[in-house]
C-alpha cells in the first residue's frame, strides 16, 4: 500500500487516463486513421485497376497488330492475285489490240495502195489522153504543112484508131 | 542558496474538481490531447482529397508508414487493421508527451500550494509519462486489447490452452510449468510495460534537473537532445512490444504437434472479411 502512495497511484486518475486515451484514440481513429486508410486502400486499388487496364490495353494492342498484320498479309496477297490477274488481262487486252492495229495497218495500207494504183492508172490514162492529143495537134500541124485535106483524113482516121488503143494493149 | 529539488515520484495534486483530483501530468495529458484533436480535425480539414497537399501528404505519410511498420510485425493485414489504431495512439500519444515533457517551462514552471500545513511549490506543468497512472493506464489498455484479440482470434478454449497444459498431455509437466509461467508473465508483462516507460522518462526528468541545476547553460543541450532520442525509442518499444504481444497472442498454440504449422494465425481474423 505505502509503494502505491509513494508511486501515487489513483483509481479515479487512473481511471482518466485511461478514458483520455480512449477519447484521443477514438478521435484519431474517427478523423485520421480509418479515412487516410481508406484513402490509401481506395488509392491501391485504383493503382491495382489502372495497372489491370494497362495489361488488357496492352494485350488488346498485341492481339490488334497481331489482327492487323494478318489483314495485311491477305489484303497483301488479294493485291498480288489483282494485280497478276490485271497484268494478265493487260496482256490479253495487248495482244488484242496490237492484232486490230495490225489489221487496221494493213487494211490502210491495202486501200492505201488501191488508192495508189487507181491514182497511177486514171494519171497514166489522163497522160496518155494528154499525149495523143499533142500527138494529134502536132500532127495535124505538121499535115496541114505537107499533106492534102484527103491524105490528112486518112492519116488521122489511122492515127485516131491506133492512138485508141490502149498503149499497154499494144504490147 | 537555491536547493536541488528533483521531482517527486508522485505527480502533484494541482487542485479538486469535485471529487476528482487535477494533477499537473493531467493538465499534461489533457493540452496533449487538444494538440492531437487539432492535428486531426486540420488533416480532416483537408477533406482527404484525391490528389493531396502538402499537409495531407505528410499525414498519409505518417500513419501509411505506422501502418507498414504494424503490418510488418503482425504479417496479417485484418489484424493490422484492427490492432492499428490502438498502436498508433499508443505511439503517437507517449511520443507527443515524451517530447512535450522537455519543452520550456514544463517543469520550471511552478505554483504554491498548502501540503501538510506547509506551503510548498510544485511544477504545474509535469511530463505525462512521469506518472505511474498514465503508464500504467496504457498498460492496462495495451494487455487488455491483446488478451482481447486472442481469445477472439483463436478462441476461449485453444487461448487458455497456452497456460493451462494438462501434465498428462505433451510435453507433460515442462508443457504445464511453461503455461504457469506464461500466465504469471502476463502480469509481469503490465508491471514491465509501466515502468519501463516510467523508468526512463522520471530519470530523464531527473537527469535534467539535476544538469540544470549545477551547469545550467550548454551542458543540458546534449542531455536534451538524448531525451529526444529515447522519448522515440520509448514510444517506439511501448508500441513494438505491443505489437509483438498481439502477434503471440493471436497465433495458435500447437505444443510442437504440428511444427509447420505453429506460424497459423487467428481462426475467426482469416475468415472472409465482411463487406
Amino acid at each position: 500500500m505505502e509503494i502505491i502512495s509513494t508511486l501515487g497511484i489513483n483509481g479515479p486518475l487512473l481511471i482518466a487516463q485511461i478514458v483520455n486515451f480512449v477519447i484521443i484514440a477514438g478521435v484519431l481513429t474517427y478523423f485520421v486513421y480509418r479515412p487516410i486508410l481508406n484513402l490509401i486502400d481506395a488509392r491501391r486499388e485504383s493503382i491495382r485497376k489502372s495497372m489491370e487496364d494497362v495489361d488488357r490495353i496492352e494485350k488488346q494492342k498485341t492481339e490488334m497488330e497481331e489482327a492487323r498484320k494478318v489483314e495485311v498479309r491477305k489484303i497483301a496477297e488479294e493485291a498480288k492475285k489483282m494485280l497478276e490477274q490485271a497484268k494478265g488481262d493487260v496482256a490479253k487486252e495487248k495482244d488484242k489490240m496490237l492484232v486490230a492495229a495490225r489489221k487496221e495497218a494493213d487494211d490502210f495500207v491495202e486501200r492505201g495502195k488501191r488508192q495508189l494504183d487507181a491514182e497511177r492508172t486514171r494519171m497514166v490514162s489522163d497522160v496518155e489522153k494528154a499525149a495523143s492529143s499533142l500527138v494529134i495537134r502536132l500532127t495535124q500541124t505538121i499535115l496541114e504543112r505537107e499533106f492534102t485535106a484527103g491524105d490528112q483524113d486518112r492519116l488521122l482516121k489511122t492515127l485516131e484508131k491506133s492512138i485508141s488503143t490502149p498503149a499497154h494493149a499494144t504490147k | 542558496m537555491t536547493t536541488l529539488e528533483t521531482p517527486t515520484l508522485a505527480s502533484e495534486l494541482i487542485t479538486h474538481i469535485g471529487i476528482f483530483e487535477l494533477r499537473n501530468t493531467m493538465l499534461m495529458a489533457w493540452i496533449a490531447m487538444a494538440i492531437l484533436a487539432v492535428a486531426a480535425l486540420s488533416i480532416r480539414a483537408t477533406k482527404y482529397k484525391r490528389v493531396p497537399g502538402r499537409f495531407q501528404t505528410a499525414a498519409e505519410m505518417i500513419i501509411e508508414g505506422l501502418f507498414n511498420f504494424c503490418d510488418s510485425i503482425l504479417q496479417d493485414k485484418r489484424v493490422t487493421r484492427i490492432a492499428f489504431p490502438l498502436v498508433a495512439t499508443l505511439f503517437i500519444f507517449i511520443l507527443l508527451s515524451n517530447w512535450m515533457g522537455i519543452l520550456p517551462g514544463v517543469g520550471s514552471i511552478t505554483v504554491e500550494a498548502l501540503h501538510n500545513g506547509h506551503a510548498v511549490r510544485f511544477p504545474l506543468f509535469r511530463s505525462m509519462n512521469a506518472d505511474v497512472n498514465v503508464t500504467l493506464a496504457f498498460s492496462i489498455i495495451s494487455v487488455i486489447f491483446t488478451q482481447v484479440l486472442g481469445v477472439v482470434s483463436i478462441g476461449i478454449l485453444p487461448y487458455l490452452s497456452k497456460y493451462f497444459v494438462a501434465p498428462w498431455k505433451k510435453p507433460y509437466l515442462i508443457g504445464t510449468f511453461v503455461g504457469i509461467l506464461e500466465f504469471i508473465g502476463e502480469f509481469a508483462r503490465l508491471v514491465s510495460f509501466t515502468f519501463r516507460l516510467f523508468g526512463n522518462i522520471f530519470a530523464g526528468e531527473v537527469l535534467l534537473v539535476v544538469t540544470f541545476f549545477f551547469v545550467p547553460y550548454i551542458m543540458p543541450i546534449p542531455f536534451l537532445g538524448m531525451e529526444i532520442f529515447v522519448g522515440l525509442i520509448q514510444a517506439l518499444v511501448f508500441a513494438m512490444l505491443t505489437l509483438v504481444f498481439i502477434k503471440m497472442a493471436v497465433t495458435a498454440h500447437d505444443h510442437g504437434e504440428h511444427p509447420s504449422t505453429s506460424s497459423g494465425s487467428s481462426r475467426e481474423l482469416d475468415q472472409p472479411h465482411p463487406a
